[in-house]
């Protein structure tokens, strides 16, 4: 169900007149029966299925390791004998937890291997395939692998992550299991978030769901106005940004755009995928929000960070958080590293031993991300060339240091800032040309064609207008541009501007409201191909 | 425990001299301290105190601030 359709406007209201009217404590339910609703019609039987099998292994996987962590707590507390209880010495309570721990262990690897096994042959079972045949090739040997491909489920990867984030939580005993699969299933498949994030926490929305929320007229405009906002984005900024870019990468082989043509698209790239990507985040906080239900932000002004490293804390944030908490900290602490950090430290540069294990670990986290975006070898380029930049950053931290001094760089000038914000862009950029065109030869032939050609005349000859978009609409393109840069800018200084507007008298706030269905209505982009639900991070 | 504190003021300042341990209540919660700084910090403390703080201990009240960490180094000492 496309999340700009007048289907979904009538679900998303029957919802919220429903949630409000029935009584607190069947609030919840309301939720999961929406949840449920908008999964089946969404994804299909198929997708509910695996949905299915996700919710109860990680049910049965959190409360067999709860109850096992509540037996060894018991059991700490000392043998009961007739003369009373006794308490256990040191070595026996170290023995106590080891076998516990090595227990729990078993169950959430085993959990953790259903799930990321469905993920993995979902997601990537024609890329293995294919790429282990022609390995089989190499080896001339006959035997081949079926090719496969699958119908992937709704959300896939978020609802994963999500529910094994859980599991590894309760593992970790940060918080106990959830004994309601109905809950649990309301957590996994709540439906303004399933589609395309955010990677929600247990600890941060579970509570939320499952208590009953009051109608609050603040909270309601507030949610209102940022899905309003969301689809402002996505509709006049992302879909016509999309034109430009489409004509200018979508058949490069046989286009001939060079030079600034191609930093028109690529930047305008980056444009697409912000405001189809935080857009879709507005929508889906707005909706969540009108049921008085706040999820962790997942975007904080990407483009105004000042390094790459900072760039991926405020872009996807759950996703960072997610890869930081479950993966890097794992890898970084794990014993094979801490050795590593010892030699190191001893035989080749304390300061170096220090920072090389996180540097390798980020490095292992960033082809993650970069598998994450897609079962493609590009991918794997692309997260190693991420990882590169950030990592550099902490290894050379004090080189750099000694290069500003030098250069007698004044670290809190304006001007140095907003060099850092461009090279910072401009790094990215490069980046994204993995993204637009199919493979890494037409990645090396984009960017040949964009430094070896030097037209600066597009600018003024108009031929920027012969891009699919015209003059006009070119302009609306810049000026919101402009307006949604502006909004950062005051967001960055900590106030929000959804917050300002729901806060004023009614007849002002009615005219933002309807002025802004207006834009959407009179400047947003609906070709004949047109499809809301076709937002870019919903396939990942 | 007034070795403890002076050893670990050492480890943490020597990661990020610029920041007031003494009186940071939030390093993890205001996000002062970034990953890779927990990874150093995490190190040293093992090194220097003799213990093994695990991936489970991470919690962001275990670092808040410099008592918050001592109490997890006394903690992990005792077991």
């Amino acid at each position: 169900m496309a999340f700009f359709s007048w289907q979904f406007i009538l679900f998303l209201t029957v919802s919220l007149a429903v949630y409000y009217i029935v009584p607190g404590r069947f609030r919840w339910l309301v939720l999961l029966a929406s949840s449920s609703w908008y999964y089946v019609v969404g994804g299909g039987l198929k997708s509910c299925v695996y949905v299915l099998v996700t919710v109860i292994t990680i049910y049965l996987g959190a409360v067999i390791i709860d109850n096992m962590q509540r037996k060894v707590d018991e059991q700490l507390k000392g043998r009961s004998t007739e003369a009373g209880t006794v308490k256990l010495s040191r070595e026996e309570k170290k023995q106590l937890k080891a076998l516990g721990q090595k227990k729990k262990k078993r169950v959430l690897v085993l959990v953790l291997l259903i799930n990321f096994g469905i993920l993995i042959v979902l997601k990537y079972g024609f890329f293995l395939s294919t790429n282990l045949n022609g390995l089989l090739e190499r080896f001339h040997t006959s035997g081949r692998l079926p090719e496969v491909s699958f119908l992937i489920p709704l959300g896939l990867s978020f609802y994963t992550f999500q529910t094994m984030g859980y599991l590894i939580d309760v593992y970790r005993g940060k918080y106990s299991a959830e004994r309601n699969i109905l809950r649990l299933c309301l957590f996994t498949t709540y439906f303004p978030s399933v589609l395309q994030g955010p990677i929600n926490r247990f600890d941060d929305l579970a509570k939320q769901l499952y208590e009953p929320h009051s109608f609050d007229d603040l909270q309601f405009r507030e949610g209102l106005l940022r899905m309003l906002w969301g689809i402002f984005k996505k509709m006049i900024i992302a879909e016509r940004a999309a034109i430009i870019v489409n004509e200018v990468f979508g058949n490069f082989e046989a286009s001939r755009y060079a030079g600034f043509t191609l930093v028109v698209g690529i930047l305008l790239y980056s444009v697409q995928l912000y405001c189809d990507f935080a857009g879709g985040m507005d929508i889906v906080f707005g909706a969540s929000q009108m049921f008085g239900i706040h999820l962790r932000e997942n975007f904080r002004q990407p483009y105004m960070a000042r390094s790459v490293s900072e760039f991926w804390q405020r872009w996807h944030i759950s996703l960072g958080n997610w890869m930081k908490d479950y993966v890097f900290y794992p890898i970084a602490l794990s014993k094979p590293f801490a050795k590593m950090q010892k030699t190191l430290k001893k035989n080749v540069n304390p300061y170096f031993g220090k920072v090389f294990p996180s540097f390798l670990a980020s490095f292992m986290v960033f082809v993650l991300v970069g598998i994450w975006h897609g079962a493609n070898w590009k991918f794997v380029y692309y997260g190693l060339y991420q990882a590169t930049f950030v990592s550099t950053e902490t290894l050379f931290e004090k080189p750099y240091a000694d290069l500003r001094r030098i250069c007698r760089v004044r670290e809190e000038a304006a001007g140095w800032k907003l060099f850092q914000m461009i090279r910072t862009l401009t790094i990215l950029s490069i980046g994204r040309y993995v993204d637009v065109v199919p493979d890494m030869p037409t990645v090396i032939r984009a960017l040949k064609a964009t430094f070896s050609t030097f037209n600066p005349y597009i600018f003024f000859d108009g031929s920027l207008y012969t891009l699919g978009v015209d003059e006009r609409n070119f302009g609306i393109l810049i000026l919101m541009i402009l307006l949604i840069a502006a909004v950062d800018v005051i967001n960055e200084r900590g106030q929000t501007v959804r917050g300002i507007i729901a806060r004023q008298q009614f007849p002002f706030r009615w005219v933002v409201y309807l002025a802004a269905i207006a834009a959407v209505l009179v400047f947003g982009m609906y070709g004949p191909g047109f499809n809301m639900s076709s937002f870019i991070y919903a396939q990942f | 425990m007034e070795e403890n504190r002076e050893e670990l003021m050492e480890i943490l300042e020597d990661t990020r001299p610029e920041l007031d341990f003494e009186n940071e209540t939030a390093l993890i919660d205001d996000q002062l301290l970034d990953s890779f700084d927990i990874i150093s910090i995490v190190s040293e403390i093992n090194d220097t105190f003799d213990i093994s703080i695990n991936v489970n201990d991470l919690l962001p009240e275990n670092f808040n601030s410099v008592d918050a960490i001592l109490a997890l180094i006394k903690k992990l000492q005792e077991e």
